[in-house]
């Protein structure tokens, strides 16, 4: 028909022409009923007429709003209500007309019905125009806040404050959903403008019609980057239309395309700059330190204190972490312990975090007492010279140690076997035991993650 | 005797009066529905509400460099000085600054270069003169700040300032409101101790550093001393046994109990607590204060002068041993770093005294584990200036006073390891970036024990103090 810029030049003046069928329907909606009201009688040809002008200038709408649909610059399922609406009401105003010129005659309150009808759908299609033109919030933005809350349309923004970084791929959790936001409405497996899906990483890599999109590790001549960062009034600016990328979204498919492309890794198996971290602490709200452990056990039964008696009693010290938390610190403060006292920590076996039994003649069939202490984080057992390789088989169900403390007891070598089942363990204390240097050298390479105290 | 601590005022006070009763009158509408003794705050006399959060650190080891040791001979390393030795401080840099009265009659002040060598050293690259050669090989343990300033210009006030957040005295020290907020893990031991190095002179120290201020006096610091009697007046009498003293110490309870009920001071509650514990410090102390278990290996570890009771490398022994027994709050004081002139030789004699101890200290703390729960703080009030005080020749010089920029390190608990944060500019004069106040220091040492700094108040004379006053802000860089 015409070319597309002559189609778009000319649907550039839909807005202006869809004023022209609201004024001119209102206006034979207002006239009918004032007369009706002040019961004045005026022809009626008045009325069909601006229903007439009202069905015409509505045909150029449609035309006119159809022409800019054509460039390609709209996404079609964001536009599809207010197209077939005002294509429904360009059908009512044409029954409208018949009914008003009475070249139709239907029912008895028809007159009522229809302009009860069109004005309804004016509004869904006004509206729906003005949301594509201004953004969807435009209307409520100023609204009072709370009224405001109800309204608003929530921003589809994932923020990641809770999750561990264990769990954050970089394709899939960091990347695709600034696709997913900006890209995916026009460039997924059904619709693929340009040829182009970004649904996946194959995908993106194979390209569209303009060629491969991204290059790895050299993100200033991947096109995905380039037309991101053209001049927002270039023609081939992406998005086209919406709010483009932000600096730190499009810093972000940056660092994906120099550095990662190839693989969907773990954010926890990454060396991060300290701007990457506050990059992706600024988008996503990630917390690059690992969670401390009590921030897991958050929702542990509340510790009658009374209860806590029975513990001193046997020469327990107890404290909590901190008021907020139902977490034990406990500590032997005697000289020796036995099996008995041991077992009065069961009660409260899912809140000790922190044990302390040094220097108490601490044996290991002691130690197969603690094995339920399955929430235990740091266990300080030194100076307790019984305690031997055997004993440390029994505490292999305490998954969440991360730290033990062994100095001064009579562990050797064969200890090794058993530490790397330890899978939060971080910290070893070593010191005086028959461990040798050789094999703690031998396990610190293989075993990065923990760090072996040996001392002096 | 603090009439703020009154438990009849706390009863009686025109405001709590009020208070008291017009919630009374809402109670008494629903007094069958709740009861009103809930409505009422816990009278801030008792804290059980701590620590805050999850503490990072259990317990703290401060050796305080009394006289303020030159930051620019040990640490922060300014190779300008060096090229412009003897030329003028220019104006430009100096600002105005208010100098003591020591060297303000000064007709030049030349700029006086370090004349000890640095080296940069660990995995972290810090930079450490020579005269500190066995803290050098653990700088990957330790975090320096080498940007903090202070708004004190002599001593007293700044030491006062440095221990209890204001220049006036009066307040608590640091170690007081700890042992107030987070109350004793060791009922045979004071929370707070206090390890002065002997027969150093130069600034005095007195006792009102590690006093308790306005609060209960059972959480000033006590003072262990070398020698027979490690606490004043703690042994009994020639003659009284211990079973007499037992004896005599439950009839003064009972007359303490009818004190304390007819006059309703708490301070007689604090008394009876501290006669008790002295009874017990009877016992562990003498057996805290034993160090002839030590094995030689730790002896040499600390260096040769930890055999010396009363020295500065025994007092960092006692402190590993006191924070074994689980001390929350150990202050070692040594003087002699007020080095005003002939400080080449001077400092020499310090850091001897300081520098294998302290490095002894912390690797040995963290062989046994301990350095994960201890925060260990190196530094002094201020720092020193970089033009010479007196007469500037090829090997000698001396500094003064210089509240606007000085270092300290940490290590351990919650602390990053291997950094340092901070910096001075050219001169070493003014801070160039990330400058950390006194308050600042505090609000993050109160910070690592769980103790958010805002909340840890106490009420006298009709308003809620805290240690950091109205300021003070967590140095998050440094937090791992």
């Amino acid at each position: 028909m015409f070319s597309i810029e002559i189609s778009t030049f000319l649907g550039r003046f839909h807005p202006l022409i869809v004023h022209f069928p609201i004024g001119f329907i209102f206006l034979g909606i207002l006239i009918e009923t004032y007369t009706n009201i002040i019961k004045l009688r005026i022809h009626r040809k008045v009325i069909a007429f601006c229903w007439m002008m009202g069905l015409i200038t509505s045909i150029f709408a449609v035309i006119f709003g159809w022409l800019l649909t054509l460039n390609g610059y709209y996404i079609e399922n964001q536009i599809s209500l207010h197209k077939w609406s005002g294509v429904f009401l360009l059908f009512l105003t044409f029954i409208g007309w018949l009914i008003k010129s009475n070249i139709l005659n239907l029912f008895k309150k028809q007159d009522f019905f229809i302009n009860f009808l069109v004005i309804l759908t004016l509004v869904i299609v006004g509206h729906q125009g003005a949301n594509i033109t201004h953004g969807k919030n435009y209307l409520y933005e100023y609204l009072p806040s709370n009224i405001n809350n109800f309204f608003q349309e929530k921003k589809n923004v994932k923020y990641y404050e809770n999750s561990e970084i264990d769990s954050i791929k970089i394709f899939t959790d960091l990347i695709l959903p600034v696709f997913e936001n900006k890209c995916i409405d026009c460039h997924n497996q059904n619709i693929k403008s340009g040829g182009l899906n970004m649904l996946t990483i194959k995908d993106i890599k194979n390209g569209g019609l303009s060629g491969k999109s991204i290059i790895a590790g050299n993100s200033s001549k991947s096109l995905i980057f380039q037309r991101a960062t053209l001049s927002q009034d270039n023609k081939k600016f992406m998005p086209p239309t919406g709010i483009p990328l932000t600096y730190d979204e499009i810093n972000l498919i940056k660092w994906w395309i120099d550095k990662y492309l190839n693989s969907d890794l773990k954010l926890s198996e990454l060396k991060l700059s300290g701007e990457e971290k506050s990059l992706l602490e600024k988008l996503y709200k990630i917390n690059m330190n690992p969670k401390p452990y009590y921030e897991k056990l958050k929702d542990l039964p509340k510790i009658n204190i009374d209860e806590l008696e029975v513990l001193e009693k046997s020469e327990f010290k107890w404290n909590f972490i901190s008021d907020n938390y139902e977490l034990l610190e406990i500590k032997f403060t005697g000289k020796k312990i036995d099996d008995e006292k041991i077992l009065k920590l069961k009660k409260f076996s899912n809140h000790i975090v922190s044990l302390s039994m040094t220097n108490c003649k601490l044996t290991n069939d002691n130690l197969q007492k603690i094995s339920d202490l399955y929430n235990l984080v740091n266990l300080d057992i030194n100076n307790n010279s019984n305690i031997s390789d055997d004993g440390i088989k029994f505490l292999k169900n305490l998954e969440n140690l991360e730290k033990i403390n062994l100095y001064g007891t009579n562990v050797s070598n064969l200890i090794f076997e058993n530490l790397v089942e330890f899978k939060k363990l971080k910290k070893i204390y070593l010191w005086k035991t028959n461990v040798t240097k050789n094999e703690v050298d031998k396990f610190n390479l293989e075993n990065s993650d923990k760090q072996i105290f040996l001392g002096i | 005797m603090n009439c703020n601590n009154h438990k009849h005022n706390y009863k009686f006070s025109r405001r709590d009066f009020l208070t008291k009763t017009s919630l009374g009158m809402g109670a008494l509408t629903v007094g069958s529905l709740i009861s009103p003794s809930s409505l009422y705050s816990q009278s801030n006399y008792i804290n059980n509400r701590l620590p805050h959060f999850p503490a990072k650190a259990k317990r703290v080891i401060y050796l305080l460099q009394s006289g303020a040791p030159s930051q620019l001979d040990l640490f922060d390393y300014k190779p300008l000085l060096n090229k412009l030795n003897g030329t003028e401080l220019p104006d430009s840099v100096r600002g105005g600054q208010r100098l003591t009265g020591m060297s303000s009659g000064q007709s030049s002040f030349p700029l006086a270069g370090s004349i000890f060598k640095f080296k940069k050293f660990g995995k972290s690259g810090a930079w450490m003169s020579e005269l500190m050669p066995y803290t050098s090989q653990i700088v990957d343990d330790l975090c320096f700040i080498k940007s903090m300033y202070t708004e004190a210009i002599n001593h007293d006030p700044a030491v006062t300032f440095l221990q209890t957040g204001s220049e006036l005295p009066g307040r608590p020290s640091i170690g007081s409101w700890i042992s107030y907020g987070l109350g004793s893990d060791n009922k045979n031991l004071p929370e707070f101790v206090v390890l002065v190095t002997k027969d150093k002179f130069g600034q005095p120290l007195y006792s009102r550093l590690w006093g308790n201020g306005f609060l209960p006096s059972k959480h000033q610091g006590v003072q262990f001393r070398s020698g027979k009697n490690p606490v004043l007046y703690l042994d009994n009498p020639p003659g009284v046994t211990a079973d007499i003293r037992k004896e005599q110490l439950e009839y003064l309870k009972k007359l303490e109990k009818i004190n304390h009920r007819d006059v309703g001071d708490p301070e007689i509650l604090s008394r009876m607590s501290q006669y008790e514990m002295a009874f017990r410090m009877q016992s562990s102390v003498p057996e805290v204060m034993d160090v002839s278990k030590e094995p030689e290996y730790i002896y040499d570890l600390y260096g040769k002068e930890s055999r010396n009771p009363g020295s500065f490398a025994a007092n960092c022994l006692l402190a590993r041993k006191l924070i074994e027994k689980d001390v929350k709050f150990v202050q070692l004081y040594h003087q002699g770093w007020d080095q005003h002139g002939d400080l080449p030789n001077a400092i020499k004699v310090q850091c001897k005294d300081t520098d294998q101890p302290t490095a002894g200290l912390i690797k040995d703390l963290k062989q046994r584990g301990l350095l994960d729960e201890t925060l260990v703080i190196w530094g002094g009030e201020f720092g020193r200036g970089s033009y010479s005080q007196g007469t500037l020749t090829k090997t000698n010089y001396g500094r003064d006073h210089h509240p606007k920029c000085f270092t300290i390190f940490m290590a351990g608990a919650g602390i990053k390891k291997g950094i340092t944060i901070g910096s001075t500019d050219d001169f070493g004069y003014n801070i160039k970036e990330r400058p950390v106040h006194v308050h600042d220091f505090q609000a993050t040492l109160m910070h690592l024990l769980g103790i958010d700094h805002e909340r840890l108040t106490f009420k006298h004379q009709g308003r809620r103090y805290r240690l950091t006053d109205v300021h003070g802000e967590i140095v998050k860089e440094i937090l791992s």
